[in-house]
Parts: C-alpha cells; structure tokens; sequence
C-alpha cells in the first residue's frame, strides 16, 4: 500500500449525495473508491468484505441505523477510520457514532473538496470536532464526578486543555497558538480523545451490563 | 451531782420518818419509800423515779398486796408475770413522793415504755387510762404518754402514784419510765419523743404504703421491670413491720397481729435485698433474690422453732443481721468491680441500716444493753430505704426518658431528613420526566428534520450542483440547510452556556466568512451560564446574530469581524455583553438595506430581556452590542 493513499467505502441511501460524494473520492488522485452500498443490508455485506481503510456511513437508512454497520467496522477491523455522513453534525448523532466506533463526520451539504479534504485529515490522524461536541465529551470524560481511576482511561491534561479550548470556541489553529503546539497536533489529540470516548463508554457499558447481571462476574 | 444524791438521800431519810409517824400499820407490809430523783429546770422541777414498788397481784383492793421493789424501766416482767398469773398478765407499779416537792400549779405525769394497756392513779385516783373498753387490746409500749393531774389531788404529804400495765398473755409486760413535775418542763421532752415515736413514724410510713401501692400498679402494667415489684413489696412489708411502732390498738386479733408483726422483719429484709439485686442488675441475681428470699423463710422457721422452745430471739435478730452484712459483701465486690455510684449509696445506705438495726436490737427489752437514742430507728430504716430505692429508680426512669426524648428527637430528624431526600429525589425524578421527556421531543424534531426537509433539501443541494444549476438556487438551498443547522444547534443541551452557543455559532460561519475573505477573531472570557436560557432563546440569539453576520457578510465590505463574549454589569444586574464588530463600512451605509431585519433583531432581544445597541464604531465598522441579564428573561 502507497503511503497517504486511501481505499474508501460509502453507504449512502440518497443516491444523488452518493453519486457526488463517490464522484469526488474517484476523483482524488490520492483514494479509491472500494465499494458502496445504499442500505443497512447491502452496507453489512460491505462491511463483512472489507478490503478499505476509510468507511464514510450515514445513519438514517431506510433498513436500520448506520451506527450498528460502524459498530460492525469498528470491531472487525480496528485499524480503519469510519467518518459519519450527517446532516447537522448534531451532538445526538456524532458522540453516539464516536461510541461506536467513529472517529470524524463529513457534513453533507460541506463542497465536496472540503470532503475530500476531510478524509485526508482524518487518514493523517486528526479528528473535527466542534464547540458543543467538544462540551458534551468534557462534560463526559471530565475526572469529576467519576474520580479519574474508575475511567479505563482518563483524559491526558494536554486532551483535556485541548478539549476545554475547543468547547469555549478557539479553532484548531487558535487553540495550538495557546498551546503552543501544531493544529495538526490539536488533531490528533482530537481524535485519541474520541477513541478514549469509545473504549470508556464501552467500560460503561460492560460495567452497566454486568451491574444488570446480563454479564457473569 | 452531790447535791442531788445528797437531797435524795434527804428525801429519803424523810420519808422514812414520815411514813413510820403516819402510817405504822402498812409499815410492816410496804417496802421502804422508792429513791427519787429531782432534776430542776428552767420550766421547773422533773421528780424522776429510779425504781418503784412492782406487785403482780391483780386485786388491787386487798391489803395483802405483794410490794416488790424494783429498778425502773423493768421492760421484761411477762416470765414473771406468767409464772404467777394465769390468762392476760397484769403487774402494778407504785411510787411516791412529796407533795412539797412539786410546786407548780399544772403538774403532769410522764410515763413512757409500759407495755401494753395501762391505767394511771394517782393517790387512788385514776387519771388516765389509754383505752377506753375492757376489751381493747392495746399498743402502749412505744406510746409516750403526758398525763395532767388535778392539783386538787396533790397532797401536801406523801403521794402515792400507780400505774397498772396489762397485756395480753403472749404478748411483753413491763413498767416503763415514771416522772411527775412541772408540765412544762416534761412537755417538750413528751413533745419530742412524741415525734420520733410516733407521728414522724407514722406519717412516713403511710406515704411508703401509699406509695408501694402506685409503684405496685406501676408494675402491674409492666411486668417485665421486677424492680418495681421488689420495691411496692420492700414498702409493703417494712410498712408491716413498723405499723405496731406507731398504732394504738392492735387491729387484728393480736395473736395473729403479733406473729405477723414479728415475721415480716425477715421478708422486708429479704424483698429490701432482692430490690437492690434486682436493680444493681447484679450478676446471677436471680439465684441471689431466690437465696434472700429462702433465707427470710429460714428465718421465719427458726424465729417459730426458737419461740416455740421459748428461747432467746436475738439469735434471729443476730442471724438478720448476718444476712444483711453477707449481702453487703456481695455489695461491696459489685461497687468495687462496676465503680457505680448507685452500688456505693445502696452500700451506704445498707451499712447504715445493720447499724441501725444493731441499735434497735440492743434495746429489745429482753436483750437491753443500752437506751440508745431513746427511741427505735427502725420505722424509719424502712422508709429511707424506701425511699432512696424510690429516687434511685426514678432517677433512671427519667434518665430513660430523656433518652427517649432524645431518641425520638433523633428518628424526628432521620424521618425528616428521609422525607427531605424522598421530596427531592421524586422533585428530581420529574425532572428526569420533564428531561426526558423534551429530550424524545428533540429527537422526534431531529428525526423530522433529517429524514424530511432537510434530506430533500440535502439531495435538492447535491442535484443542483451536479446540473450546476444557477448560483442563486445553489445558495438558496445552502441558507435554507444553514437555517436549519442553526435551529438544531438551539436544540443542544447547553445549560445556560452563552459561550458554546456563540463558539458553535462561529464554527457553522467560518466556512462562509473564509469563503468571503474575512477573517474572525475570536475573543471570550468566562461568563456566568444564563440559567433561563432555553432552546427557544437560544434560536433567538442565534439568530440575531445570523443577521448580524449576513448583514456583514453581505453589505459591510469587511476583512474582520470580531465576536466576544464577557461578563457586564448594566444598572448593578450582572449579565453577559455579546458584541459583534467588523471594520466594514458602517452602520449608515447597511441601514436602509437591513431595516427590516434590525426590526426583527431588536424584536429578537426584547424577547431575551437584552439591550441591543447597533452604532458605528470608533474606528468605522459596526458594533453591536447585546447585553443579556443573567436573571430570568421573559417567556417566549
């Protein structure tokens, strides 16, 4: 495999955004596009093949919901990067996904090159994120009220001044001008944050289970 | 002391003489005249008889009478007496004096210790009598008695006082004390014996029967504290005990009185030790009452065995008194262990008790070693024991409330503060509800929103791109999608955050400012969260600045705009200053074009309680200002 060179799979039920958003990967000298599906069954069989390292899913298909095929990428192959396609980048539907496995979202209405540019991002190791996002994960990931040794793993003081930054509104750039370190850093950092976000809230989820009793021991 | 014995002597070597001029024919029957002893007070004189002529003959009219003299107090005369006499025993005590010796003109005799009936004559004259029917069966011997005498029976010469003492076969005769004198001077000597011997006696032992009697139906109604039934027993049989110091008639057939009388001294010791045991929660005390109890009985069959051989019943008196002192130790080793103040005044107390019990012993008439106090501490040993024990339990009955007291004082708070947590997690729970509740609404509208309009609006975009349909239509559809991002970013759960609404504000517009050239500086400082800003305001304010900006956007000719957010005092009200500034044109020049949409802003910031100003600032672009309280906006 050529370094910076992507292989890309899409599901997308709205063929006219699927069409441009594959138009524009075929496009970019640096991805290919691997395969793409417009619904939760075919998405599966997408899944299942494998054979990409970035899968751009939307949410609402009209057979289920996008973040169970994300979930099923996520865990199949731990090593791809899975963009959510959303409309708004809504709070609701962004950390949801990031729980289940993503690690960025495209915008639909975003102009395609802005897309493209976006998977590059996210290949290079950086994550978007934006200002109530940011506060939501704060809100989540912050050491209180769950004293930090009860989190799997707790937010470095580097994520968390990133993350505070982030929510009072700096952008990438501003924020590594106070940090003094680079906007591809504050990237980075962005993207680790959401992987903690995931592996925490499945900690969560194990400990609720097991709490439940649905879990032995 | 040399005087008195030198006048008794005088008086005596007179009377003599007197006796052998005035009457020879007696003289041969009669022993000589009885010692007298005068004793002059400040009231006057007290004539005192140190023995007396005793006869047990019971016909007082015959001239044969058997004189005897005797030393006074003689308490113990029933052996005699039943020796001589058969059925109820009798005996008769003379003694006489001068009438010269008496010179007050109230004159009262003093007599005290006689047992049981008497009846007093004076020179064949009876004076007094202290009971009023043959039949009476009497209780004199603790009875100090004052009898006046009419001076017109006082002779000049010599005087011949009698007192004859009766009392039932079984029961003690004896002839006590004899003094005649000034009344006076005998009446505050009766007066005080009075007291000690009966009324105090009395008086408290009728409030310890009283009160054994509210105790016992204390314990009536709960069984359970023994405590109270060892004292209401302790009242009652010490009350037993004492009711012949201080009665006057024997009120059941005295036979039986008198056994009853002389038995229950062992069981009010018995009940007395088994309360203390009971209380000091002794250990094993339930075997320690059985044995004092056991022993008390023993007691009782020894005392009848040990009379009924009509021996000596000091021994039972003695064994009593054993049985208390081996109690004591028991005592002693449990205040010794425990270091209880409880088990050292019980000690105390007991230890005065056998003391005084020793006392009453040694003036037993048949044991007499000493007068002691004068009188018997006994009827009143019963009642301080009674009584202590009684304050003694009160004491922690109290303690016990106010235990409870505090005890419920304390289940008052827990409740109250269970009640407190119940009303805040259930004022929590519909919370939750309400939460919960807006938060599916919100979903439903994402839903709505994302499915519907904003799908088609998604793919009307993508399809106008690709037929690269005119600009106007593709920005139309980009504003109506940036309508609608805006509205669901109103929908985020903030908490009041003007900041994250503000900074989500420039993150949707730095696409389009970049697009446009302009640059944006970002400029916040911590602010309060307005707690009254909910998804409505919210889209008021974002929406007043969307105007803002596409007036900016679209008239200022701007390269900046500046937001900042900080927090502003405005008449003393704390709030937050949003101001937007770019270094466009000015205000003038965007006026006629955005007239509509300032009415519309400022209608926007009324709705948020805010003070909008738009002017044009120092260094040519436009401000705007947007102060918002942080107290509650009006409704929406």
């Amino acid at each position: 495999m050529r370094p910076g060179y992507s292989k890309v799979a899409v599901v997308e039920d709205d063929p006219p955004v699927l069409a441009d958003i594959c138009a524009a990967i075929v496009a970019a000298e640096d991805m290919e596009l691997v395969d793409s599906a417009t619904n939760f069954a075919s998405g599966q069989k997408l899944v299942a093949n494998g054979g990409f390292d970035v899968l751009v899913c939307d949410l609402g298909l009209p057979d289920g919901d996008g973040t169970g095929l994300i979930k099923m990428a996520s865990e199949r192959q731990n090593e791809i990067d899975i963009m959510v396609l959303t409309m708004f980048a809504d709070h609701q539907k962004v950390l949801n996904a990031i729980r289940a496995g993503a690690r960025g979202y495209l915008l639909k209405d975003q102009p395609l090159q802005n897309c493209i540019d976006g998977i590059r991002e996210i290949r290079a190791g950086g994550s978007p994120i934006n200002p109530i996002i940011a506060r939501l994960v704060l809100k989540q990931l912050q050491p209180n009220p769950l004293p930090s040794e009860q989190m799997e793993e707790p937010l470095s003081n580097r994520e968390l001044e990133t993350l505070n930054l982030l929510a009072r509104g700096f952008s990438y750039s501003e924020s590594a001008g106070i940090m003094n370190i680079s906007a591809h850093t504050v990237a980075t950092y962005v993207k680790h944050i959401y992987r903690k976000l995931e592996v925490n809230s499945r900690a969560e989820a194990v400990f609720e289970a097991s709490s439940r009793g649905i879990l032995g021991g | 002391m040399v005087n008195k014995l030198s006048i008794g002597i005088f008086w005596f070597l007179a009377l003599i003489g007197v006796l052998a001029l005035a009457e020879p024919a007696n003289a041969q029957n009669i022993v000589s005249n009885n010692l007298l002893k005068t004793e002059a007070t400040t009231s006057g004189n007290i004539i005192s008889f140190p023995d007396a002529d005793i006869s047990f003959s019971e016909n007082s009219e015959s001239r044969n009478v058997h004189w005897k003299q005797r030393a006074l107090p003689a308490l113990w005369l029933s052996d005699e007496a039943r020796k001589i006499q058969k059925g109820n025993l009798s005996v008769r005590a003379r003694v006489r004096f001068q009438g010269k010796a008496v010179t007050s003109d109230s004159i009262s005799i003093f007599t005290e210790n006689n047992r049981e009936r008497i009846s007093v004559s004076i020179n064949g004259a009876n004076i007094f009598r202290n009971y009023s029917d043959d039949g009476d069966v009497m209780l004199g011997w603790n009875h100090p008695y004052l009898i006046p005498v009419p001076i017109s029976l006082i002779k000049p010469g010599l005087n011949e006082i009698e007192i004859r003492a009766e009392s039932e076969r079984n029961h003690a005769l004896g002839i006590g004390t004899i003094a005649i004198g000034d009344h006076n001077a005998l009446g505050p000597h009766f007066e005080s014996q009075y007291f000690l011997r009966i009324d105090a006696p009395k008086t408290l032992n009728w409030i310890m029967l009283l009160l054994s009697a509210f105790v016992f139906i204390m314990w009536f109604s709960r069984r359970q504290e023994m405590e109270l039934l060892w004292l209401s027993l302790t009242g009652l049989f010490w009350f037993t005990r004492n009711y012949h110091f201080f009665a006057e008639t024997v009120p059941i057939e005295s036979q039986l009185f008198q056994q009853i009388t002389y038995y229950s001294i062992y069981f009010a010791v018995a009940v007395t030790l088994a309360f203390c045991a009971e209380f000091l929660k002794l250990c094993r005390r339930k075997a320690i009452i059985f044995t004092m109890l056991g022993i008390g009985l023993l007691l009782s069959i020894s005392r009848f065995l040990l009379s009924s051989l009509d021996r000596n019943n000091m021994v039972i008196s003695l064994m009593t008194v054993t049985l208390f002192g081996s109690f004591l130790l028991i005592l002693i080793r449990h205040a010794w262990e425990h270091r209880s103040s409880e088990s050292w005044l019980l000690l105390i107390l007991l230890s005065l008790a056998t003391l005084t019990g020793v006392h009453d012993i040694g003036r037993i008439p048949d044991v007499n070693w000493w007068n002691g106090a004068g009188f018997h501490f006994q009827p009143y040993i019963g009642f301080f024991l009674f009584l202590v024990f009684m304050l003694s339990l009160a004491r922690r009955f109290l303690r016990a409330l106010s235990l409870v007291e505090e005890t419920n004082l304390h289940l008052e708070k827990s409740v109250n503060e269970a009640a407190n947590a119940l009303a805040a997690s259930q004022q929590a729970r519909r919370q939750m509800e309400v939460e919960r509740a807006l938060e599916m609404e919100r979903e439903r509208l994402m839903r709505e929103m994302h499915d519907g309009i904003g799908s088609s609006l998604v793919t009307a975009l993508a399809v106008a791109r690709r037929r690269k349909d005119p600009a106007s239509t593709i920005k139309t559809l980009q504003t109506a999608i940036s309508d609608l991002k805006i509205t669901v970013d109103s929908l985020a759960p903030i908490e009041g955050d003007v900041i994250t609404l503000l900074a989500n504000f420039r993150h949707r517009m730095e696409p389009e400012l970049k697009q446009a050239g302009i640059e944006s500086i970002w400029n916040v400082e911590d602010c309060p969260p307005l707690d009254w800003m909910d998804a409505g305001h919210s889209l008021h304010l974002l929406r007043l600045l969307q105007e803002a900006t596409s007036n900016v956007l679209q008239h200022a000719n701007a390269s900046s705009i500046s937001l900042s957010c900080k927090p502003s005092f405005v008449r003393n009200k704390i709030g937050v200053l949003i101001c937007l500034a770019d270094d466009g044109i000015g205000f003038s020049s965007t006026e006629s074009n955005g007239s509509k949409g300032l009415e519309f802003m400022h209608q926007r910031a009324e709705v948020l309680n805010g003070i909008l100003t738009i002017e044009e600032s120092k260094t040519g672009g436009t401000l705007l200002s947007l102060w918002l309280s942080q107290e509650a906006a009006k409704q929406d």
